[in-house]
């Protein structure tokens, strides 16, 4: 039985104090990490299941309406209504 | 729904499998869509496949089987692609139910095959995770392991193994490469010991968890698949209908909730936070980059395929490409097979003595079906053209493209999928609106997934613009013929959005989902399965000419040549036909249907055409074929019969370019065929309601399809392009 | 004459009563199939 080690990300208000912004607020080509989700619980269920869960490292592909992302290795494509309520942070900024 | 009907027996999947013996080994697939799932299922089972639904829900369930290597029977389950056990649709919720034995029908897997994706291990091992823990032997195929390697990957096939704890095959399943010892590790793993959870949960959050757990097992779960329930079940809103009769489930789930936030966790976030943490260990690992990943090709493809302003163009350019060819690549293919038929027809009818019976076999089955099984070519062609789209992995770019237009409507980019196979058939375009989760989305889809002009119609046009459209150039590589059978299916597009439309603001209101969409790499499309795909329609369209179009066209002649007229035979042949055809059974039905075609400018021959295809719409080519085909001596092409045909009423000519073009509108909108309406029903939640909605559907198009006729031939008549 | 015309009506006859026979059944399947949802797949997923 191996003992894993969970990311340090584990409540959101830890979070609150950081550089962060809504995930279609991030331009093309910018890596981001997914701090929270905040959509319906059915919604939150894809997203993770798809691997785009908070503390996923995410590559923003293309930024328009709907938002084109590379998670995991697999590229999805987000509508604007989801992209909305994900709160990111920009790799580059200092946590 | 499916029920429990014990819920206190218990769960015995992770006690030892049966003994070799004479029971068939029985092995459940399941993996992410975009695996190559269905071509592994495909390679194991070969075309001997069993296609029907699961009880009780709208799922469909295709089950395959082969001999093992040591003799043994295995029967193969194909489980619909899933990207985690959540539950959260019709799909899941089976497929869950199944490996944990609990499915209505009670199927239990000796054995689970889960299909990865070597090239994106990652995400795949998500779903493998849950799996590894429902007590149920699992053995994992490594699928296009190429392309892994192609892309430079080295993954550690031992050391994954012994990460994971199950048997994993690597496999090649478009080439087939793999399957052999794949089908013997799936008959070894079957007299395993069941695998189990391979990491542990920091203690504080097992406590949480514990209560829970006993709960779920005092239902009937094994341990082991109750854990992985109580993990899946802290991050749902839908607990599944397997567990709809556990005593105090919900508040178990409440207190284990609780407690866990009480120690500092996010319920809704473990199962995927420490799923994901021991993945990310065991790639670490096993898998390493034998060089760097670059920009890869995909990407691009993609960045032409998704730009602003270059993609919609590719995408209709390929729109054009393909409707242009199926509208004429096909043609010397289909001259061939009508000459065939036509001089076996002949040859038959030199052996034949005089009488009905030859009539029957000339005129009525081989006129009738022949008429029908000329267009195999173009449906092998469409069908194809398709087959390339989905499996090279533009569908989902299509879908990406066209969702900012299908949200216009209200609905998303997820149609556009069932919509677009509509075009070749409705049925499976209604089937696969499953992917739809909002039940309102999914029924306005389902609503008018029959406008796209599906193949069956084809022959309709193809009759008509051959005989009425002139085949001049518009630009290079487009006829007037070719533009003219694309609008006929523009046509059914753009009212199909606009009626999609009135749907979701009146009976079917509702927000729109937000979207989410994979958009798996581009991939040549192997042509070995593309070609069986594409033979397997075909096996289809000719069962279906051989079964259905045979019997209506054999009834359709006796409509037309009983009751027997008696001739005068000083009048010309035409003339003679006319008679007898009157006479008949289906002659008096024409008359009596004629009041209501007339305004469309339609005399009772069409008439009745267009009655007997709301059977099947093809029966309206072996329709005009057996009538006038009925005791004609000479061979006159369709085409030229209906050029030169008179209407009897008004005395001039009964076809015309403009009621041509009215007729193929009312084609394009009216909803002919029992298939779909059959379809329908059951998937707009069968019973009383699936029937309300499907009456619903073909009101709506009837109406719409007498309507858009009437607009186009009175319009037409009063702009002076009538005669 | 007479023996090969009632042999050619009986054959006539038997073949368009099958046909109907056949229609008929069919559309009643999918009558039954549509009214609902079961295991099986009647004889109305032909097209694909």
């Amino acid at each position: 039985m191996t003992s894993i080690q969970l990311p340090t990300l584990q409540s959101p208000s830890t979070a609150a104090a950081r550089t962060t912004c809504a995930l279609n607020a991030c331009p093309a080509g910018t890596r981001v990490t997914v701090v929270d989700i905040e959509c319906s619980g059915d919604e939150a269920c894809r997203l993770r299941s798809l691997g785009f869960c908070e503390g996923t490292s995410v590559n923003v592909i293309d930024a328009r309406d709907a938002m084109l992302l590379e998670v995991r290795g697999t590229r999805i494509a987000l509508g604007s209504a989801l992209t909305a309520g994900i709160t990111v942070r920009p790799a580059n900024a200092r946590a | 729904m499916s029920t429990l009907q014990n819920p206190l027996s218990p769960d015995d999947s992770a006690t030892i499998p049966q003994p070799a013996g004479h029971r068939a080994l029985r092995v459940a697939i399941i993996g992410n869509p975009n695996t190559g799932k269905t071509t592994l299922f495909n390679a194991l089972t070969g075309l001997r496949q069993r296609v029907g639904n699961f009880a009780g829900v709208t799922v469909e369930r295709v089950e395959g089987g082969f001999k093992g290597p040591d003799g043994r029977r295995v029967t193969v389950l194909d489980l619909p692609g899933s990207y985690s056990l959540s539950a959260g649709s019709p799909d899941e919720q089976v497929a869950l139910e199944v490996l944990l034995g609990r499915d209505a029908d009670r199927w239990r897997p000796d054995v689970v095959l889960v299909v990865v994706d070597a090239a994106h291990l990652e995400r795949n091992l998500f779903l493998a995770s849950q799996v590894i823990e429902l007590g149920v032997p699992v053995v994992i195929a490594l699928n296009q392991f190429d392309v892994a390697e192609a892309e430079g990957l080295r993954i550690d096939v031992p050391e994954l193994i012994h990460e994971m704890g199950v048997p994993i095959v690597p496999t090649v399943a478009k080439r087939g490469e793999g399957l052999e010892p794949l089908k013997k590790a799936l008959i070894i793993a079957a007299e395993l010991p069941a695998p189990s959870r391979q990491f542990a949960i920091p203690e504080p959050a097992q406590g949480g968890l514990s209560p829970l757990e006993a709960c779920l097992v005092a239902d009937g779960l094994s341990a082991t698949a109750a854990r992985m329930e109580a993990l899946r079940l802290l991050g749902m809103q839908r607990v599944g209908p397997h567990l709809d009769r556990v005593p105090g489930l919900a508040e178990a789930i409440q207190t284990a909730s609780d407690e866990l936030r009480s120690v500092g966790f996010v319920p809704t976030r473990l199962e995927s936070e420490v799923r994901y943490a021991w993945i990310a260990q065991v790639i670490e690992r096993t898998v390493s980059r034998a060089r760097p990943a670059d920009s890869n090709v995909s990407d691009r493809i993609d960045r032409f395929a998704l730009h602003r302003v270059w993609g919609p163009l590719i995408f209709l350019v390929l729109m054009v490409v393909v409707f242009q060819a199926v509208f004429s690549w096909a043609t010397p293919l289909m001259d061939g097979i009508e000459a065939v038929i036509a001089s076996a027809g002949r040859a038959v009818g030199t052996v034949l003595p005089e009488g009905d019976l030859r009539s029957l076999i000339v005129d009525g089955v081989f006129a009738g079906v022949g008429s029908v099984l000329v267009f195999l070519p173009q449906i092998a062609i469409l069908f194809a053209f398709i087959g390339v789209l989905e499996h090279s992995g533009y569908m989902a770019r299509a879908a990406f493209l066209m969702d900012r237009i299908m949200r216009r409507v209200g609905l998303h980019g997820k149609s556009f999928i069932p919509m677009l196979s509509g075009y070749a058939c409705a049925v499976p375009g209604i089937m696969a609106t499953r992917t739809i989760e909002d039940p309102k989305d999914r029924l306005a889809t389902i609503m008018v997934v029959p406008l796209m002009s599906c193949s069956a119609r084809l022959p309709v046009y193809t009759l008509l613009i051959g005989a009425f459209v002139p085949a001049t150039s518009i630009v290079p590589g487009l006829t007037l013929q070719g533009a003219t059978m694309l609008i006929m299916y523009l046509l059914g597009t753009v009212v199909a959005l606009a009626v999609a439309a009135i749907f979701k603001r009146t009976l079917l209101k509702g927000p729109v989902r937000p979207m989410i969409l994979e958009l798996p790499p581009y991939r040549l499309p192997s042509l070995k399965s593309l070609g069986v795909s594409v033979v397997q329609r075909c096996q289809l369209f000719l069962q279906r000419a051989g079964t259905v179009i045979l019997a209506l066209s054999i009834v359709l002649w006796a409509m037309a040549t009983y009751p027997k007229a008696t001739i005068d035979t000083s009048l010309p042949m035409a003339a003679q036909q006319e008679q007898q055809l009157e006479h008949s059974v289906l002659g008096r039905i024409g008359h009596g249907i004629e009041p209501l075609v007339r305004p469309l400018g339609y005399d009772w021959k069409i008439g009745v055409s267009i009655a007997a295809s709301f059977a099947a719409r093809e029966v309206f080519v072996s329709t005009m074929g057996t009538i006038y085909g009925v005791g004609t001596e000479n061979e006159q092409a369709l085409t030229e019969r209906l050029r030169s045909e008179q209407n009897a009423v008004t005395g001039q000519r009964a076809y015309t370019p403009l009621i041509a073009i009215g007729l193929m509108v009312f084609y394009v909108f009216a909803l002919m065929c029992i298939s779909t309406i059959a379809v329908t029903v059951r998937e707009a939640g069968g019973g009383r309601i699936g029937w309300q909605w499907a009456g619903l559907q073909f009101a709506y198009m009837l109406v719409l399809a007498w309507g858009s006729a009437w607009l186009v031939y009175a319009g037409g008549t009063a702009l002076g392009f009538g005669g | 004459m007479e023996t090969r015309v009632n042999a050619q009506l009986i054959a006539v006859v038997v073949i368009v009563a099958s046909a109907l026979f056949f229609v008929a059944r069919r559309v009643w399947r999918a009558i039954t199939a549509a009214r609902k949802p079961k295991s099986g797949c009647g004889s109305d997923c032909d097209c694909h």
